[in-house]
């Protein structure tokens, strides 16, 4: 193929991205400099960041993120890995629960959202009371597990697809109990899938919108940090201070990735040392 | 709500389509060794893949506007391809790669040009590939909800998930017809995962571990 006919496939590709994603990323840094109150817009520096810094509620909206990484790591990927575990075995029967447990990924959050706030709803519900001050956060995150431990469980499957059958023969051969598979053998092979369901996890807990913003759009001290960005900007017309949340968050989540990928080659090179 | 399916159906049919067809052209470009600058491309759609749609999303509305877009289906397609295209370029790139060089270097000798070649014989082998991407691709677009939200204002234009909020508001006690929203936006994507299922599931191992 000629140089010309590659760049050629290449260009509509780069073009949307460029304009839709990459361009307006960049618009969103330059914004968090400038105040984009009345008609001159302008440049403020670091002020909206400074003044993040004291914001009660960002506090709160940030605080908020971190329970509810806590939560789903527990509802999302230790359930995923519980059920990936206990329905590792194929069977036709392990094989429906399989397509039962991972049906509820494919739903709208927005439906998943209503649907709970119903159950929820007061004087028609079922649970009411589920989203009320102090309860609303677990209640949220269990639902997400509910949403995605199914998710997780895939991966998982994925993974314990790849640990090689003489490994586990050995291991019963052995007199391996099942419980001594699990931690000594499985889970240490899962690693890299393990890496991979945590990344996932922690940029999920960042990125988290429609849930919230369906059954908690009403309470502010459950705001998260991507639910109070989009009311600074739709009720409040605040630009400058939206768009340095949105530059937050995504340090956030690049940072999250970046961590989680540096331990990654930390524990790789401390094997390669070996235990001693 | 019948409005509300037939955007939802438009939008993620086109993104969908976009997507498929502009990520396989650039992986076809991406897996070629020599491709100039390759490592920073890739490198550029993997960062592409990971950034939280807020990052993107406050300029955006301007933006559409200035095209003059905006308040139309266009001001969601355009946002949803470049979205969903940067897993679709690295999974295509990976798959492309994948494949043994005789297959290009033999239809060469045979004399078949690079458009042929990629039309004729790559793009029916990579039919995994190409359902693996439609389905994740819909999958996202069937249920976006926060740009939908933010871009479209007029109430014919609006796609379900947002068209059922707004629906919601206004009759929240008509529960024959929420039940009947709530249906028509879950009843479709629960279908296609029934049929699809095993290529849904290969897109969340691939999107995964890429």
């Amino acid at each position: 193929m000629t140089r010309r006919g590659q760049i050629l496939f290449f260009l509509p590709a780069l073009l949307v991205f460029l304009v839709f994603v990459l361009l307006p990323s960049t618009q969103t840094l330059i914004d968090s400099f400038y105040s984009h109150q009345g008609i001159k817009h302008p440049f403020v520096g670091t002020l909206y960041y400074r003044y993040a810094v004291t914001d009660p509620k960002f506090h709160q909206s940030l605080g908020n993120n971190l329970k509810y990484l806590l939560w789903t790591l527990l509802f999302e990927v230790a359930a995923g890995l519980a059920l990936a575990v206990g329905l590792e075995k194929n069977t036709r029967f392990n094989n429906f629960l399989r397509v039962a447990f991972f049906s509820p990924a494919v739903l709208s959050m927005v439906v998943v959202g209503l649907v709970f706030g119903f159950l929820f709803k007061d004087g028609v519900g079922v649970l009411p009371g589920m989203l009320n001050e102090g309860r609303a956060l677990l209640t949220i995150s269990v639902i997400s597990g509910w949403a995605s431990a199914g998710f997780f469980m895939v991966i998982f499957l994925a993974g314990l697809a790849n640990v090689p059958e003489d490994v586990l023969e050995a291991a019963r051969l052995d007199g391996a109990s099942a419980r001594q598979t699990f931690w000594r053998i499985k889970l240490p092979l899962l690693k890299e899938v393990i890496y991979v369901a945590l990344l996932i996890c922690f940029t999920g807990a960042f990125k988290a919108f429609d849930l919230f913003w369906v059954l908690l759009q009403n309470q502010e001290h459950t705001s998260i940090v991507s639910t109070l960005l989009v009311k600074e900007v739709i009720r409040f017309d605040n630009q400058g201070y939206g768009s340095t949340l949105a530059v937050i968050l995504t340090v956030l989540v690049l940072l999250s990735v970046a961590i989680i990928i540096g331990a990654k080659n930390l524990w790789r090179r401390g094997e390669r040392r070996g235990p001693l | 709500m019948g409005a509300y399916f037939i955007n939802s159906l438009w939008v993620t049919g086109l993104s969908a389509a976009a997507v498929v067809c502009f990520g396989a052209w650039a992986g076809f470009a991406l897996s070629k060794a020599r491709f100039p600058l390759r490592k920073f491309w890739l490198a550029l759609f993997f960062i592409g893949m990971i950034l939280p749609v807020q990052s993107y999303l406050i300029p955006l509305t301007g933006l559409l506007e200035k095209l003059g877009v905006h308040d139309s289906l266009w001001a969601l397609i355009l946002p949803y391809t470049a979205q969903n295209l940067p897993v679709a370029i690295l999974l295509f790139a990976a798959f492309f790669v994948s494949l043994p060089a005789e297959l290009e270097e033999a239809a060469k000798l045979d004399g078949v040009r690079t458009a042929r070649f990629y039309f004729s014989i790559l793009l029916p082998v990579a039919r995994p590939a190409v359902a693996t991407i439609v389905a994740i691709t819909c999958l996202n677009t069937w249920n976006e909800f926060l740009m939908a939200m933010l871009f479209i204002v007029d109430p014919a234009m609006k796609t379900l998930p947002v068209g059922m909020i707004a629906f919601e508001q206004a009759h929240n006690t008509d529960y024959p017809a929420l039940l009947a929203g709530l249906s028509l936006i879950s009843v479709p994507t629960l279908l296609v995962y029934a049929i699809f299922n095993k290529q849904i599931i290969r897109g969340v191992i691939a999107g995964a571990v890429k």
